[in-house]
């Protein structure tokens, strides 16, 4: 039941998405030289159901998002998700096995304490000196009184966390997110926000004291690797779980959707 | 730091090797990495069977219990319910004892470009005892997967009631569709019973192994209660399984009247102004945005989600909104996979064959403005027509339609005393006259409690004596 005679993972639809995959991971690289190509999405041929469509053009659809680059988007969608099932989930499964909970919640919080460099400069780039120290003092407490930052003290005290980045920062002073885009294995972004995500890795790693730990934690690979894994560990989303042939769809008009929401608060 | 062979700091010596621009990539790819968990984790609370305990089951392990509001009237109770909201304290199941199960009832079908992703087959989830025990299978509700909130609650009061619990998705659910149903077009209860029933068996097959079945038991919730009827009376003439108990919760009476009723809630505003939907969502996500602007973290957790309900409790409008949309994504979900499986020509042409590069979002504009009952009428039911070797007709005077009722098995349901029912006085899915004819087939088998909606009083103290009395030993 259920048997197969190829290993699993190279049967030949999967095959296909890979290389779709792949030809849209060529397709990015060539986009980020030229930087200026659209990629139609692939027409099924006849438009679907047009004349229920036309009769309503001045309707509003809430599910519709600029997307010039859906078709790029929809298969690097489909690589991500192949990817996550067959490489990020099968090691987060193992790790998620083999650790107890309480070292997996250490790993956790020790990635997110080096994330409060992040919020604290993107905090003062924004202008707003509260989020900034905000960050600043729980980076201080947590990193000597929580433990190198494995334990959360200043948000048991009532210090909660508050994630800024410069996708927001931009957003906060009137950039326009710019086109949907999925990223390969990062998934969901846009083109502002992939600026502002390449932004703050290099603050991150460039602009911290004492470049021997940031180095040892950014450069060490098994740290490289372990932080991937938390990473992927802290995130509960798993691709095709809404079971929809419109995930893409929802995925993007909540991403967008939650975006806004970010650069609000 | 560690020191490697040659004295030079490791970290250096391996940025040394591999040169600068790998250090700047691996700059730009590590934070892209981490922010990742921040935005794919998106909630999706009407996108047919997810909701804030979205996830795989291994990440509802240690859930905090929800803060939900405490309002009543069937609207809040249908939705508190389908969040998992009345359920603080059920014993978590083991992860030693969880498992995800594959079946592939037509291993020889072709799954098309567009759902590479179901070409595992159909998945169940496991819930095993290490001793003797019931088996219990459980049928999910409308467009809903074996991780729904609802029926993963219904396993839980089973496991910790000392059974082995499946729990298989609704014969709507794309999955199933694609999967598992002979007709790609669910609906029609008799192939709907024989695809759940040919699913049981398998999973029975390659669960002989694992665990020791005492007795089989059939629980199905709403639609799957439905169905759940139909695979007992089925059963009853095939001897499969001989139920020693079939439990119906929430079931419709008349398929036909709840699809109506079901419809009208999005409808009835939809008509009247074709922009509701999208005021309904603007609505929605300014009361969002209001909520997370005083959230202390920046978290989208689900207290800011049950956060927005709440300010929205009394807003009869918006929930039935709510519920009506999120039941519409289900339909959509279901009558594009019927279309594209069946070439029907409804959604896209006949002859496309679209793949995952290809534009879905026309297809689900036009989808979310079609009802249950469109497919229904305009899909399966002249699908059917046209493929009479796939389903038996109706007799004389009566649709299809109209036969996905209880009353259709009724004498087996009344003479039958091993099947039980509970339903809510105000479930939102009965129409006037449906009740007192369920009454009228089951007789005092049927217990109706005072008030949930539809599904909203699972978990509470009077469902489960009731359920745990009509589930036996």
């Amino acid at each position: 039941m259920g048997k197969r005679a190829l290993p699993k993972g190279w049967t030949p639809p999967d095959a296909t998405i890979a290389r779709r995959g792949l030809r849209s991971l060529v397709l990015l690289l060539a986009l980020a030289m030229s930087a200026c190509a659209a990629v139609p999405a692939e027409d099924l041929g006849t438009p679907p159901p047009k004349e229920v469509l036309d009769t309503r053009t001045n309707r509003i659809y809430p599910i519709e998002v600029p997307d010039p680059l859906e078709g790029y988007n929809r298969s690097m969608y489909a690589f991500n998700a192949l990817a996550d099932k067959y490489v990020l989930l099968p090691v987060v499964h193992g790790y998620e096995y083999i650790l107890p909970t309480f070292v997996q919640d250490r790993v956790s919080n020790f990635f997110l304490n080096l994330g409060e460099i992040r919020n604290a400069t993107n905090g003062l780039l924004q202008a707003r000196p509260e989020i900034a120290s905000l960050a600043v003092i729980r980076f201080a407490v947590n990193s000597t009184f929580g433990l190198l930052g494995t334990f959360d003290v200043a948000g048991a005290l009532g210090a909660q966390r508050q994630v800024e980045d410069f996708g927001q920062t931009l957003g906060r002073w009137g950039v326009a997110p710019g086109p949907f885009l999925v990223l390969p294995i990062f998934g969901p972004s846009t083109v502002r926000d992939t600026t502002g995500l390449a932004t703050d890795s290099l603050t991150t790693f460039y602009l911290p004291p004492g470049k021997e730990i940031t180095d040892w934690v950014y450069f060490n690979p098994g740290v490289y690797v372990l932080r991937a894994v938390d990473e992927r560990h802290q995130n509960s989303f798993r691709y095709y779980s809404t079971g929809s042939p419109f995930e893409y769809d929802l995925v993007r008009f909540l991403y967008m959707k939650k975006r806004d929401l970010e650069i609000q608060k | 730091m560690r020191r490697g062979p040659s004295g030079i700091d490791r970290p250096q010596r391996w940025q040394t090797l591999r040169g600068r621009t790998t250090r700047t990539a691996l700059a730009i790819a590590i934070p892209l990495m981490m922010s990742l968990s921040a935005q794919a984790q998106v909630f999706m609370p009407s996108a047919g069977d997810t909701s804030p305990v979205n996830g795989r089951l291994s990440d509802r392990r240690n859930m905090p219990a929800p803060q939900l509001p405490t309002g009543t009237g069937p609207m809040v109770e249908t939705i508190r319910g389908a969040l998992g909201g009345n359920v603080q304290d059920l014993p978590d199941v083991p992860l030693s004892a969880l498992s995800i199960m594959r079946v592939q009832p037509f291993p020889d079908r072709p799954v098309p470009k567009l759902f590479w992703y179901f070409s595992d087959g159909l998945e169940l989830v496991v819930f095993k005892q290490d001793k003797p025990a019931p088996l219990v299978f459980v049928i999910a509700g409308t467009g809903s997967s074996g991780e729904s909130p609802t029926v993963q609650i219904l396993g839980r009061l089973l496991y910790a009631q000392g059974m082995n619990v499946v729990i298989i998705p609704s014969p709507s659910h794309p999955q199933f569709v694609v999967t598992a149903s002979r007709t790609f077009v669910p609906g029609v209860m008799q192939t709907d019973a024989a695809d759940l029933l040919r699913v049981m068996q398998m999973a029975r097959a390659q669960l002989s192994h694992e665990i020791q079945i005492t007795n089989y038991k059939l629980v199905g919730f709403s639609l799957g209660a439905m169905h759940a009827a139909f695979v007992g009376e089925l059963d009853s003439r095939e001897h499969a399984f001989n139920f020693s108990n079939v439990v119906l919760i929430n079931p419709p009476d008349r398929l036909d009247h709840s699809i109506t009723l079901i419809d009208s809630m999005l409808q009835r505003y939809t008509e009247r102004d074709p922009a509701a939907v999208d005021r309904f969502i603007r609505t929605v996500f300014a009361g969002f945005a209001q909520v997370y602007a005083q959230s202390p973290t920046s978290d989208l957790s689900p207290e800011v989600l049950f956060g927005t309900f709440a300010l929205f409790q009394n807003r009869f409008d918006l929930l039935e909104m709510l519920i009506g949309l999120s039941f519409r994504i289900s339909v959509a979900n279901l009558a594009f996979t019927s279309d594209v499986m069946t070439h029907s020509g409804v959604f896209i042409p006949a002859d496309a064959r679209p793949g995952i590069a290809n534009s879905l979002t026309d297809v689900f504009k036009v989808g979310l403005d079609h009802t249950l009952r469109d497919y229904v009428e305009g899909l399966a039911l002249p699908y059917l027509a046209r493929h009479p070797e796939l389903v038996a007709p109706a007799p004389p005077g009566h649709t299809l339609l109209e036969q996905a009722s209880l009353a259709t098995i009724g004498p087996y349901l009344h003479q039958t005393p091993t099947i039980a029912a509970i339903t809510n006085q105000d479930d939102i899915i009965l129409a006037p006259g449906d009740l007192k004819e369920m009454k009228s087939i089951l007789g005092d088998r049927l217990t109706v409690l005072s008030s949930g909606g539809h599904g909203g009083s699972i978990g509470r103290p009077d469902f489960d004596a009731a359920f745990n009395r009509m589930i036996g030993q």
